[in-house]
């Protein structure tokens, strides 16, 4: 049997801007109350306020991932460009102000 | 059914991996297959609903890779009652027609036009792999989603076989008196993982067994790592990227794979294409490996047929409050139809399976296989099916007759 091609998306298909769906909404939330209920995930607050997009999300959600699994050191991650510092939390995290997509809006690019 | 343990696939059997992707239903992804295997329940092109006009609207292979579901379809409680039900108030007994898609997608957008898309369906052409392997393989023709709702509460059925009353994606369910399939197969001293696909996508087990129990998990590379090495898991469990973000390792752009509208389909295909060829692909892995992929609802997308009801799941019950409906719910009947394959060298090619199955079905089918202690688990996962004794060839299929997919470069 020959090997069947599997193409691959476009680099258009590409959108880290692109506004947070109501599956992400609600994986953030989940992350936040984790953050309030720990306390001491030492996560940025300037990440954990830049949440609207999926890349932006995704960033708060790696912080939060690697300090759970016991990485909690920027210098001891893999090397990231412009990694950002992390600072000690406050004792409650930023409101979560990202709204999930609801109407057509494709996001910036 | 039991297990018939003389099986030779069952004899061979060290490892399942699940897969789980997002929001497709069965007709959406696999439907046009009736036309070339009349077994497969999908679509003979007659399929319709009605729109906010009344015009009747025929299910057509339109669907595209990226851009056509956009907003997402609502696929809530409430919204996924209307698309079954044709109401936004109640639900049996009310016949389940399946009429309410195009009625629940107009709401989204109020376009009369952009609420058909909903029934688009893809042309096999357009989805080589899952076509492949839903052709090559085992599929299910009654895979339904665990309830009628969202991502979360159905993704939990596969992880506790219960979403402990749940309807929403509000799951904090922290403390709970049913363990999740992973916990059980650690008190019975089996291996097991989740593997998610990075650091920036994570899990959607966030609020108990991430937080709880972070050594379950690990990342994509780690499951190919293990599969290279011969070192799976008894069990483990996949989930995809949930977004476009920079990879945190900064080896490039990490694209979404989980096929969530609006995501590319294709970035999803050639993950699914990654795992199977990584399984595939080791003579010690593969006649030794059982790999479902599954996904885990229907993201709000036309399916024909109807959810069936099933065994409630005593104690919980759901309120109006919650559903959004008039009704409470008892988790007494299923949620749409979903693309399901079971995927070994011990399945012939062309099965169709037409017994029901849902999320459930998985930690069933992994507690009845390693053969756990009973404990405490659901009344829904108690009278689940499970799924492995449809490897049932008393040979092995050579390597010529099992598929291999070439993942290609963006530039190729």
């Amino acid at each position: 049997m020959d090997p069947i091609a599997v193409p691959a998306p476009p680099r258009s298909a590409y959108n880290p801007n692109r506004r947070v769906s109501d599956l992400l909404y609600s994986q953030l939330k989940h992350f936040q109350h984790v953050e309030l209920k720990r306390g001491d995930l030492g996560i940025d607050p300037e990440i954990a306020r830049n949440i609207h997009t999926e890349a932006g999300a995704a960033q708060y959600i790696a912080a939060i991932t690697r300090a759970l699994r016991g990485k909690n050191s920027a210098a001891a991650s893999p090397t990231t460009p412009n990694q950002p510092k992390q600072t000690p939390a406050k004792k409650s995290p930023a409101k979560l102000t990202a709204k999930p997509v609801a109407r057509n809006n494709k996001g910036k690019r | 059914m039991e297990l018939d343990r003389t099986l030779p696939g069952i004899q061979s059997l060290k490892h399942v991996v699940v897969l789980m992707m997002e929001n497709r239903s069965f007709d959406h992804m696999l439907g046009a297959l009736k036309a070339t295997n009349s077994n497969i329940d999908g679509l003979t092109g007659t399929e319709s609903n009605p729109d906010t006009t009344g015009a009747t609207v025929t299910v057509q292979p339109l669907a595209e890779y990226q851009s056509q579901l956009d907003p997402d379809p609502n696929h809530h409680f409430a919204a996924v009652n209307l698309q079954i039900f044709n109401s936004t108030q109640h639900g049996p007994p009310l016949p389940a027609n399946m009429q309410g898609f195009v009625a629940s997608y107009f709401n989204q957008q109020q376009n009369t036009q952009h609420s058909h898309d909903i029934l688009y369906y893809f042309t096999p052409d357009k989805l080589p792999v899952l076509t492949t392997l839903a052709t090559q393989y085992a599929v299910f023709n009654r895979w339904f989603a665990s309830i009628p709702g969202p991502t979360i509460c159905n993704r939990a059925f596969a992880h506790y076989g219960t979403s402990f009353g749940q309807v929403s994606m509000d799951v904090f369910y922290e403390g709970k008196d049913i363990p999740a399939i992973y916990v059980r197969l650690l008190n019975a001293n089996h291996t097991c993982k989740l593997f998610y696909f990075d650091e920036a996508s994570s899990t959607m087990e966030v609020v108990n067994l991430l937080q709880n129990q972070p050594s379950l998990f690990g990342t994509f590379p780690d499951f190919l790592s293990a599969c290279q090495q011969n070192a799976l898991p008894d069990y483990c469990f996949i989930e995809p990227n949930y977004t476009d973000h920079p990879a945190p390792d900064g080896s490039g752009e990490a694209i979404a794979n989980d096929q969530h509208p609006d995501h590319d389909v294709r970035a999803g295909e050639q993950f699914i294409a990654t795992v199977y060829n990584a399984i595939r692909g080791n003579p010690n892995l593969w006649p030794n490996t059982a790999l479902l992929v599954v996904y885990d609802e229907h993201g709000g997308i036309y399916d024909h047929v109807s959810p069936p009801a099933c065994p409630p799941d005593s104690p919980f019950v759901a309120q109006p409050a919650d559903t959004g409906t008039l009704d409470a719910f008892a988790f007494d009947r299923l949620g749409v139809r979903v693309p399901a394959i079971l995927i070994s060298p011990w399945v012939a090619a062309g099965t169709v399976i037409n017994d029901t199955f849902d999320h459930a079905s998985i930690p069933a089918t992994v507690s009845d296989f390693l053969q756990l202690p009973a404990g405490n688990r659901s009344v829904r996962e108690q009278n689940a099916n499970t799924f492995l004794g449809n490897l049932t060839l008393t040979t092995m299929r050579t390597d010529d007759e099992c598929p291999t997919f070439v993942v290609q470069s963006q530039n190729s």
